[in-house]
């Protein structure tokens, strides 16, 4: 009984020093937060530059390659239209290559309301793991001065991990941000 | 025949005479000179000993840092002259400890220069940088804004510079954001068009040219 009392005790021990290291302050988790959101910006603009009719194509093809290193492999963008229930889930490869090849004569996309629906939270595998949801608008109008409007909710999946790496022969410890899958949540007018 | 002999002797007698005289006037002639020799070192020592000392008085009095290795060498120029007063030793010491300091004065000095320089010319990139960067992101055509990359990128090493954005530092230990190249940090700031940073340190390589940037993030 007393080598089970003490055997708990240690665990307990090594438990709580275990989420004393996991642990981290306030700040250092606003600053996390705030560079997932920062990644999140990032994608706003690049798809705006994508998309638009304007963006030269290299520069489009140069803004994809960027875009595409913000998320895990495999990840899928879902698409959503005005007038159908159907969601296709492309690779973000993909969903960014044909955002481009839109047949519109202009395109505007914008996103707004961008917040947390699930903050950052420490998985078992230590990664952090949130939710931040968006509304995108997307405005095309074609040759002929079609219009086409939307507005889609979509929630994307972001994971941050603590890293390291060399440089000039320094140990650097760095947050990366990636995102996951991006899920349509709700389209209307 | 005695009266031969009697001259003889007398020929004999006068000439070891004469030569005992002219022997005598010799050493006399010798220890004069001597003694004139000495008289003439011991003034040339004096003299030598009050030049010294006048140089290496020059020496202590010089209160600048201007003629460290002149007066090296004359301290040398005096050490080599091997003397042996007790004054002149005295003030070799003193010149020799002087000039040490001196030198060690003159390093410090050169490295607060050289800290200042390297701190001005710092703050004249981190202007530099800011500046550009701001431009960078308040430019809207693309042309333009690769004009201003094209314009940055020769004050760096290479296109693959490291560049570290801190996101947050707390007791000395620093967050960074995924560390990313100069090339792709300066399109980054061309799509963004945003710049929330300022530069907190850079490492030139010895021809001046940035080989490591290091921005901190501002909210």
């Amino acid at each position: 009984m007393k080598k089970i009392s003490i055997i708990i005790f240690l665990l307990g021990v090594f438990n709580i020093s275990t989420f004393a290291q996991d642990d981290i302050s306030p700040e250092r988790k606003l600053a996390i937060d705030s560079l997932a959101m920062e990644k999140i910006r990032d994608l706003e603009k690049y798809i705006a530059i994508i998309g638009s009719k304007e963006t030269p194509a290299s520069e489009a093809q140069r803004v994809i390659e960027r875009a595409t290193e913000l998320f895990m492999e495999e990840s899928e963008m879902g698409v959503s239209k005005l007038g159908s229930d159907k969601i296709n889930n492309y690779p973000v490869r993909e969903y960014f290559q044909r955002l481009m090849a839109l047949n519109y004569d202009k395109v505007t996309i914008t996103w707004f309301n961008i917040q947390y629906i699930s903050d950052l939270e420490k998985m078992p595998d230590g990664r952090w793991v949130g939710v931040i949801t968006i509304y995108q608008r997307f405005e095309g109008t074609t040759k002929e001065g079609l219009k086409y409007k939307d507005t889609t909710k979509k929630d994307i999946t972001v994971y941050v991990e603590r890293k390291q790496t060399q440089i000039s022969g320094r140990t650097i410890g760095f947050w990366d941000v990636l995102l996951g899958d991006v899920r349509v949540a709700e389209t209307k007018k | 025949m005695n009266l031969t002999v009697l001259k003889r002797f007398s020929k004999v007698l006068l000439i070891a005479i004469l030569m005992a005289g002219t022997a005598g006037m010799t050493g006399c002639k010798k220890k004069k000179e001597l003694a004139a020799a000495e008289a003439a070192a011991a003034a040339q020592l004096a003299e030598d000993i009050t030049k010294a000392t006048e140089m290496l008085e020059g020496i202590l009095s010089d209160n600048t840092l201007d003629n460290i290795d002149k007066n090296e060498a004359t301290l040398e120029m005096v050490k080599s002259m091997n003397l042996q007063d007790p004054g002149v030793l005295n003030l070799i010491i003193k010149a020799q400890e002087k000039l040490d300091a001196d030198r060690l004065a003159m390093a410090e000095l050169l490295e607060a220069q050289r800290l200042e320089e390297e701190r001005r010319l710092k703050a004249n990139t981190d202007n530099v940088l800011n500046k550009q960067f701001a431009a960078l992101t308040g430019e809207q055509d693309f042309e333009k804004s690769n004009t201003i990359i094209n314009n940055i990128l020769p004050m760096f090493t290479s296109t693959e510079v490291p560049v570290l954005v801190i996101i947050s530092e707390e007791n000395g230990m620093k967050d960074y954001d995924k560390p990313t190249t100069i090339e792709k940090y300066l399109n980054y700031l061309k799509d963004r068009k945003a710049y929330k940073a300022e530069v907190e340190n850079i490492v030139y390589d010895d021809s001046g040219k940035i080989k490591e940037l290091e921005l901190r993030k501002i909210n």
